[in-house]
């Protein structure tokens, strides 16, 4: 479904991402694992067609990022969910509705559904500048999950979540991993990935050093996700 | 194309919710009804009191001309900030996330703003058409068209500021667009003063042509001059290669491609 190749980003002297190839396969629930300054976050931009890669190309089911058809069925959590202040969360679901060519009544369905899967339909009409930062990354999620994407792209999403909101995040990606949504998830919170995803990706320096199955990693010694991690990933401090 | 039009709606919905633009717009309908004293008032001028017909129609002309000044400033003030906001705020990312091209986000924001500060100029000139219709009891032909015009200078300073403040500080941006769009007018208004009859005379034999750099320059003077003969219906006096119009529509168009490149290719 997804498809990296060679892909290459720097930002000045920096390398963010250093020619990168990944495939990622339709229903697959991928964890982008890594330390700070990775590139993970660059890589899922350039996947959004928000960050222009210098080199190699990147497809969803075939079509390049640079088109915007690439996003027709994509959902996209940023990692500290920003909402214009002077818009209520149902106005910027409205909005985002309205971007993906769903209005009327259909879109006020669906804007109902998502902010019920969320727990924000009571402050939905509550202006943003108001919302803590758990309340923006929820209308953040509800927004990704407008218009039943076929691809969801979760940066950071449990940051600003507290632990009910982490576990209700948690059964909603479940549910949509089951019910074929492909997912990609960059996270710091090995323990709660471990959980969700069903493959791993560990970056290192902008390269992807191990892909492979949650399966596969796990099968020796009784090892944790977290301690394959260590193993494979050197400790830089960025 | 559809898209194009929604985000220049989401635009308008933007700025309207914006305190300053209705400060702004308070100020601007606050001055134009302090205008209305300018029509009851008589003038003399060498021992012979001017008809109320012809008191409105100098102030309306005058109005005419402050107004459309106004708004390039305007225009700047307000497309300024537009993209540093929506960096700022998400809605950048909000767009360029979902199936929407660049180049729709970016057209639509810059419509949504031209519109809107076309419609505001439109409503200060038509306030004074209006007041000069009540009080004059003649409605001046080609006021509201004459102001349409004048909505091409005001997309120029749009595309400008914007694209400056792609490349600097908010600030820094509006006061270079400032920068150019008063040289054009202090040029232009010098050339034309130079160009006039009483000059002429007085200078005989003097060089008055002007410099390649001057003929090239955004004619956003001359542009609201030509505005101003559609309403007074004067014969049109233009120095340039081309017309005044075209000139502008070209500086918008240069700038407007100018702005799609480099959109196009930088990271959000």
């Amino acid at each position: 479904m997804i498809i990296f190749r060679s892909v290459h980003k720097t930002f000045g002297p920096t390398v963010a991402v250093d020619q990168v190839s990944l495939e990622i396969s339709a229903g697959e629930c991928l964890a982008l694992l890594g330390p700070n300054g990775a590139g993970k976050t660059t890589l899922i931009k350039i996947l959004l067609g928000l960050v222009i890669p210098d080199s190699g190309t990147v497809t969803i089911k075939g079509i390049p990022t640079d088109l915007p058809a690439s996003r027709a069925e994509t959902g996209y959590l940023e990692e500290q969910q920003r909402i214009p202040s002077h818009l209520s969360g149902r106005q910027f679901l409205l909005r985002t509705a309205a971007l993906l060519g769903v209005n009327g009544d259909e879109a006020r369905q669906g804007i109902e559904r998502v902010l019920e899967l969320c727990s924000m339909s009571r402050e939905a009409d509550d202006k943003a500048g108001g919302y803590s930062k758990g309340m923006r990354q929820r209308i953040g999620l509800a927004a990704a999950l407008l218009g039943h994407p076929k691809l969801l792209v979760l940066d950071e999403p449990t940051s600003g979540l507290d632990p009910f909101g982490i576990r209700e995040m948690r059964l909603l990606l479940d549910r949509l991993h089951r019910e074929g949504t492909t997912i990609i998830i960059n996270s710091h919170l090995i323990s709660e990935v471990e959980k969700i995803c069903d493959t791993v990706a560990f970056m290192q320096q902008g390269r992807i050093v191990l892909k492979d199955s949650l399966s596969n990693l796990l099968t020796d010694g009784g090892e944790s996700l977290e301690d394959v991690f260590m193993r494979h990933v050197e400790r830089r401090d960025v | 194309m559809s898209k194009l039009f929604l985000i220049a709606g989401h635009t308008v919905q933007d700025q309207l919710k914006r305190r300053s633009f209705y400060v702004l717009l308070a100020l601007a309908l606050f001055f134009v009804l302090t205008l209305r004293s300018c029509y009851d008032a008589s003038y003399t001028v060498n021992g012979q009191q001017l008809s109320g017909v012809s008191v409105a129609w100098h102030a309306s002309l005058l109005a005419f001309q402050l107004i459309a000044s106004g708004m390039l400033m305007l225009s700047v003030l307000l497309a300024t900030p537009v993209f540093t906001t929506d960096q700022q705020d998400g809605s950048m990312v909000l767009y360029l996330s979902r199936p929407v091209s660049r180049s729709q986000y970016l057209f639509g924001r810059l419509l949504g703003v031209w519109l809107l500060l076309s419609v505001f100029m439109l409503t200060l000139h038509g306030t004074v058409f209006l007041i000069a219709w009540q009080k004059s009891g003649g409605m001046i032909p080609g006021y509201i068209a004459a102001s349409l015009l004048c909505s091409v200078n005001l997309l120029f300073a749009i595309t400008l500021s914007s694209l400056f403040s792609l490349f600097m500080p908010g600030f820094q941006a509006a006061t270079l667009s400032l920068i150019v769009i008063v040289v054009g007018f202090i040029s232009d208004g010098g050339q034309q003063l130079l160009n006039s009859q009483l000059v002429k005379a007085a200078l005989s034999g003097a060089d008055t042509d002007a410099s390649w750099w001057r003929l090239l320059y955004p004619k956003l003077y001359i542009l609201q001059n030509y505005a101003v003969t559609v309403i007074n219906g004067d014969e049109f006096h233009s120095f340039g290669p081309v017309h005044p119009l075209v000139n502008v529509v070209l500086y918008c168009a240069a700038l407007l491609f100018l702005l799609r490149c480099i959109f196009t290719r930088r990271d959000v």
